[in-house]
This record gives C-alpha cells, structure tokens and sequence, in this order.
C-alpha cells in the first residue's frame, strides 16, 4: 500500500462567493458560484501537476456555520467525483506504465 | 579484298606429290592475283629453294608479299608423323636455308623427317619464326606434341591449320589461332574460295604478327568478322571529315590543341545519331559525375530502413482542443432538485457515476495476437515437419501452442467484454438519467466531473510525443554501394547513413528543412514537459502551426536525415583524390553496356600501371565483343600497344591553321591525310614524335631502363 498524501479542503465563503478551498501549495480555491470552464481547467491542471508526482486523497472538511448551505452539498459531490477521477488516472495502465 | 594463303606449294618435292604443284613465276602471280592474294607463303615439302624463292620474290614485289617457308614431317613426341609449316621474315631467308640444310642436307624430301626438339631448335635460330600446325585433319600431330611447342614458342607465334574453312571458323570461336592455307595440288584449280581474307591490311610479316598478337583471329570468319561504320565529323572550321571507323580500337592523337575531342565527340554524335547507345567518358568532368555518386533524393520516404516503424503524421497535433470540464453548475442543479421528486430517488440508476471504459484498441490488439498464434497453430497442424521434429515433438508443440491459443482468446474475449459491458452500463445510466430528467423535470446528476477526460485527452498527446521520440532515438543505419576498385585491396563504396534528428545532425542531411525541424524537435519536447500547464494548448497549437510549414507537412520520416560519402572498405570515410576520381568513372564507363565508348585521355591522371593492368583488359573485353572504342589519347601504351584498327593523327597546318586528319594504323606504316590522299606521314615516326617525344627520348629511356 502506497502511502497517500491528505489534501484537505474547505468551504468557504468569501466576497459573496463559495469557494472550495485546497490546502495545497497555492492554497487554490476553486470557484462553486461563478462557473467558468477555463478557472475548472487551470485547476485541473494544478492538480494533475501536483498528481503526477505522488498518490494523494483529498478530504473534505464541513464548517459549521456553512453545513446547511447546498454550496456544501455541492462540494461534498464535487470532491466525491474528484476523488474517484483522480483514483481512475491513477490505476489506468497507461499512467503506471509511463510514471 | 586482301587475302592470305599460307600454304603453297611450288615444288613437288616428294615423289607422291603431283607435277601439278611445279608453277612458273608467272602462273604463281596471275594465280595469286586473280585470287586477290595479296600475302602468300611458299611451304615446299621438306625443302627450301632459295633461289626460286628470291626469284618469285623479285617477280612479285609490290603485287604479292612472299613469306618464306616449309612444309617439314614431325616424328611427334608420342611416335606420330605429322607435318608443321615454318615460316619466317623474308629478311631472315638465307637463316632458313642454312637452318634447315643442317637436317635436311644430301636426304631426299621423301626420307626427311625431323624430332620436335629439331624443330623447336630450328624455330630458335630464326627470329619470330611462325609454326603452323595440321589440325583435325590427316598428318595431324598429337595433342602432347602440339602442347610441348605451344610450351615453348610464344602464343601468337603459333597457328593451326585445319582442313576446311567451317573447322578454321570453330576454331577461331573458341579462341585459339587459325589459319588455313590453298596446300594447292593443282596450279590451274587454285581453290580460290577457300583462301581466307585478313582482317587487316598489312604490309609486311612484322604486321602479320603484330596482327596475331592483337588479336587470335588475324583472318574473318563470318563470326568474328569486324564491322565499320562510315562517319562524318563536323570539323572547327566547318569542313566535314569522313572517316571509317571499326569494331575495334579507334585511336585520334596528336599535339595539344588539334581538335582530338571534337572529333571523337563527333564520331561519338555520329553515331548517337545513327541509334546506337554511346557510352562517353571525359575527364575533366570525373569530379563533377563522381559527386553524382554522393547525390540524395531528399524527396523519397526512407522510413522503410527502420523496420517496424509507422510513419506517423504530425498532422495528429492539429485541432487540438482540451475536453470541456462539468459546469458547477449541473451539480448545483441537480442537488436544487434532488427532493423534489421521490420517486426518483427510488432509482438508484440516477445516482451512479459512469464506469471508466477501456480503450477500444486494446481487445483489438489482443485479437490480432489471438489471431497470429490460430495462424501459426494451423499451420503447424497441418504440416508434420517430419525431417526436423519426431511425431511425439510435433505432439507436444501442438498442445503447448494450442494452450497459448486458448489463453490469448480467453484474454481478447475478457477485454472484449470488459469494454463492450462499460459501454453498455455507460449508456444504461445515462439513458436512465436523461429519462427521469424528462419524466420529473429534474436535473440528472453528473456522470462525472471531466477530470479523468480532461487528463486522458492530453495524455494521448503525451504519449504520442513519447513514441516520436523513441523512434528518434533508434540507432542510425547505414547502406553500402560498391563503386569500384582502387587496386586489388582497395574498394570504394558509398556509404549512405540514415539517422534521425540528433546534436550530431548536419545541414546536408536535412538541404532544406534542419532549422525548422530542430524547432518543431524543441517544441515537441517543450509540449511533452507542459503536459498540464495552462499554456498547453497554445504550446500544441504552435507545434502544429511549425509542422504545417514543413513542405509535404511533417511526419516521423521528415526526421530521418540522409548523407552520402565514399568509404574505402566499408569503413571509414574516404574522400577520392581527383585521380582516384577519374580512375573510377573510366572504370564505370567501360563497364557499362553500351555499343560505342567515346574515351577522351582516360590516361589523364593515372599510372601506366593502372592502365595496362585495369584499362587494357576492359578495353580488350569491349572489342572482343565487336564493339566501337574511339579514343583520343596521348599515351603511347594506349595508342599502340592496343594495336588499333584506325589510328587518325591530328595536326594543325602550320601556314593556314588548318585541322588535319592521317588515317592509317599500326599494320601499315603509311598514314594519309583524309582530305589529300598524296599527304603522307609515317606511322611509326610520327607516334615516336608524338606520343614518345621523339626517338632520341624513347631510346634515352630505354638505355636508362636498361633495355635496349
């Protein structure tokens, strides 16, 4: 069993807008209220960047006072599809085969 | 005509002889010229009249030649009796007589019979004497006889002499010397048919014999018979020569600047113009059709020299779109309305995320090796290969190779299914989905959020980098051409590299395309380390734009660079000396098929050595198949010891700056202007002038060769 490095994540809620928010390098946020194609691809990408040097699992922190808000539904989703994406390229043969 | 009998009798020496034979001076001549016999030999049974021979000679000056002879009985080596004929320069007449008197002195011809050692002595003391031999007809010496005087005298030296022209003309094809004389019986029946016609004019014995050393066959048969061709040659000053040209050597020399090329150029156009396949060789143009050699089609596709390798088109990096993520927004939607509708929560269809679905590729990989090993597994089968394996290996083989069948089936048929059931689930849930989103006015939910996609799309570029640029870390290959020979150690190849792009890479390996390829090499390498920037698409847009710009749109075989360069040996690189060049292309020349070979001073550059040794073999090659050499040169090797059938001297007129053109060969010492038939010069003298530097210098090297 390979080690996995914990990504936590938080929703925030910041100027009027839901984020979710990575603990990673940058501390990215990715923007739940205003939906933009390329702000998703930059941080697929950031996250690839990161992937692509080691297995990591990305764990989803509720806040209390943002619990009943559907942004926190939203995330929960989000992450839970993230993850098993995440899972995917990193058990498809081609990834093993060139990493 | 000018016709040659070798055989004549004048005498009838021995008393079984016909009278018949006894001619007169004047019967002999008018005999001989009715014949148009122009070189007779008189061969008197085992006698030499010397007297009757300075009086034929006498008589006959400058109408009939008369070569001195006799007919002489052999006790051969193995017992036999059989007869030779000996023959020798008229100038060495009285050596004859004296020779020949020592065996034959007070003995009747009829009692006369000398051993073959006799003979072989008697040859000796005449210089250059001639032996002709009876031969597949009665009188005929043994084989071991005929090879004990062949041992001793020198080839050209030695004919045989067979009963009948048919016979004379086998003989001469299988390349042995022949001459058949009249051995006239009857003075007023002289068999004027059967006297063969010399293939030259000649002048004295001297050319007879430089004749046969030129060539085994001195006289034409139908099969060795030369042709000639008539040609007219556009001179400098706008006349026309006309000159007649032979199946043989065809020499022009003479002094610098005398117009040699233009006119064997000419002759050579002449016949171009006629239809025949000319052959041209030019000195000063070695260099030029050496470099041919080295030349590259840089329009061909060398893929083919690495096997295994698809020549993939870069045109796969056009149009290069990343795949669009899942909007925020379809989960926002589809969380809003989740309890709006319960019974769509009772189907659990619409909260399933869509399974990963294999790459089609796969179980179309695995079933073509599937398919490979059946091939080979029937095939075998069917086949017992009794003469290499027993029954019970043949057995065994069976059932190991019919395991991996199963298995690589049983693996393609699991891929197979793997892929067509995620399709298929895929395509249940969202089916379902799309339906109760239809039925309940609600949002499905999201198959997936499009990172995985989003990866998988520009991976495929990735991976396709990766490929390229293995294949472009193969080893380069080499092929080898043989060009010719620099002595019996020494060849010469081309070496043509292929290899791909790499530091090493030079410009002649890519004339037109190295700059633009080092750049799409760089970008490609660029696009492979940002993967997953944000810059990527612009990066790959890029890489596609460079490789449009390449002419035929680049692929992997634009990559492959080709250079060409000599290789002595196949090893390392050579680069010929112009000498060397010019070495090699007369060599190419004369190898080629063709009917004419125009060769202007293939001496220039080269040995003596090379010549006689490599030159004078395939030019000797080349005429023996009655093909046309003409040849402008100013070496004398060439010139002369070819023996030509025309020599042509050029000459400018001193007073008029005229070109001037003799005609003759080395057979007849006369040449003649071809435009003034009373114009003469001398052949010899003017090839010892011309060619030796004049006959103080040929004697000077000689006494310093220590020859003369």
């Amino acid at each position: 069993m390979s080690f996995k490095k914990e990504i936590n994540a938080t929703l925030v809620f910041e100027n009027n807008q839901y984020f979710i928010s990575f603990d990673l390098s940058e501390n990215k946020k990715l923007n739940l209220s205003t939906d933009n194609p390329d702000e998703i691809k930059e941080f697929f990408t950031f996250l690839l960047n990161d992937f692509s040097n080691e297995n990591f699992d990305i764990v989803y922190n509720e806040t209390e006072d943002l619990k009943l808000s559907l942004f926190n539904e939203v995330a929960k989703l989000y992450i839970e599809d993230l993850k098993k994406e995440l899972n995917d390229i990193f058990t498809d043969p081609d990834f093993q085969k060139y990493h | 005509m000018f016709k040659i009998d070798l055989h004549c009798h004048t005498k009838a020496t021995k008393t079984d002889e016909p009278m018949s034979r006894n001619v007169t001076k004047t019967t002999f001549l008018s005999t001989l010229e009715d014949a148009e016999v122009k070189i007779a030999a008189i061969t008197n049974h085992n006698e030499f009249d010397i007297f009757q021979f300075i009086e034929f000679e006498e008589y006959c000056r400058d109408k009939v030649y008369i070569i001195p002879g006799v007919e002489l009985d052999i006790k051969g080596d193995e017992g036999e009796n059989g007869h030779v004929l000996l023959l020798c320069d008229p100038a060495n007449k009285s050596d004859l007589n004296s020779q020949l008197q020592i065996y034959t002195n007070g003995i009747a011809a009829d009692y006369v019979s000398l051993s073959t050692e006799q003979l072989l002595k008697l040859y000796q003391h005449l210089d250059k004497a001639i032996i002709i031999a009876h031969y597949m007809k009665s009188k005929e010496l043994s084989q071991k006889t005929l090879d004990h005087i062949s041992n001793i005298i020198p080839a050209y030296l030695f004919f045989k002499e067979p009963s009948s022209f048919k016979s004379l003309g086998i003989l001469l094809g299988h390349g042995y010397r022949g001459i058949i004389g009249s051995d006239v019986q009857d003075w007023s029946k002289y068999p004027s048919e059967k006297i063969p016609q010399l293939k030259l004019e000649i002048d004295n014995y001297n050319q007879l014999i430089l004749l046969s050393k030129k060539d085994c066959n001195v006289v034409d048969t139908l099969l060795n018979k030369k042709t000639s061709k008539t040609i007219s040659v556009a001179l400098p000053n706008g006349e026309i020569d006309t000159v007649k040209v032979y199946s043989d050597v065809n020499i022009v020399f003479g002094g610098k600047a005398t117009g040699k090329s233009i006119y064997i150029n000419g002759i050579g156009d002449g016949f171009i113009s006629s239809g025949y396949k000319v052959e041209k060789y030019n000195p000063d143009k070695a260099d030029e059709n050496m470099n041919n050699y080295l030349k590259v089609d840089f329009t061909k596709n060398y893929i083919n020299k690495f096997e295994g390798i698809n020549d993939l088109s870069f045109s796969v990096f056009s149009g290069f779109a990343d795949q669009q993520p899942t909007l925020i927004t379809s989960y926002y939607n589809f969380l809003l309305h989740i309890s709006d509708n319960t019974n769509r929560q009772k189907i659990r269809a619409n909260f399933m995320l869509d399974l990963v679905e294999a790459d089609s590729s796969i179980y179309v990989q695995l079933y073509n090796t599937y398919s490979k090993i059946k091939e080979f597994y029937d095939f075998f089968s069917i086949n017992s290969f009794n003469n290499y394996i027993t029954k019970q290996e043949h057995t065994t083989m069976i059932t190991i190779i019919g395991k991996i069948k199963t298995a690589s089936f049983t693996e393609s048929k699991i891929s197979y299914i793997n892929f067509w059931s995620c399709k298929l689930v895929n395509n249940y849930i969202r089916s379902i989905k799309n339906a109760t989103s239809q039925c309940t006015l609600t949002t499905q939910r999201p198959g997936h959020c499009g990172l995985r996609m989003f990866w998988l799309t520009r991976y495929k570029i990735f991976l396709t980098i990766f490929n390229i640029e293995k294949t472009m870390s193969l080893k380069s290959k080499e092929d080898f051409l043989p060009v010719g020979y620099l002595g019996s150690d020494k060849s010469l190849y081309t070496k043509t590299q292929f290899r791909f792009l790499c530091s090493k890479s030079e410009k002649e390996e890519y004339p037109r395309t190295l700059t633009k390829l080092i750049q799409i090499k760089s970008k490609m390498e660029t696009v492979k380390k940002q993967i997953f920037s944000t810059d990527f698409p612009t990066q790959i847009n890029e890489l596609a734009e460079l490789s449009i710009a390449v002419p035929n749109y680049v692929s992997v075989s634009s990559f492959i660079g080709v250079k060409k360069d000599f290789t002595l040996n196949k090893r390392d690189t050579y680069i010929p000396s112009s000498g060397e060049s010019k070495m090699f292309m007369l060599m190419d020349c004369l190898n080629k098929t063709a009917d004419v070979y125009v060769l202007d001073e293939p001496e220039k550059s080269m040995s003596s050595n090379f010549v006689i040794h490599d030159i004078f073999p395939l030019i000797q090659k080349i005429i023996s198949s009655n093909k046309f050499v003409i040849m402008a040169t100013h070496s004398a090797n060439l010139a002369v010891l070819l023996l030509p059938y025309v020599s042509i001297y050029k000459k400018r007129d001193a007073m008029n700056g005229n070109y001037l053109s003799y005609l003759g060969n080395p057979f007849l010492d006369n040449m003649t202007n071809i435009k003034d038939a009373i114009d003469t010069v001398k052949y010899k003298e003017t090839c010892m002038t011309e060619l030796e530097g004049g006959r103080d210098a040929f004697l000077e090297r000689g006494e310093t060769y220590n020859v003369i």
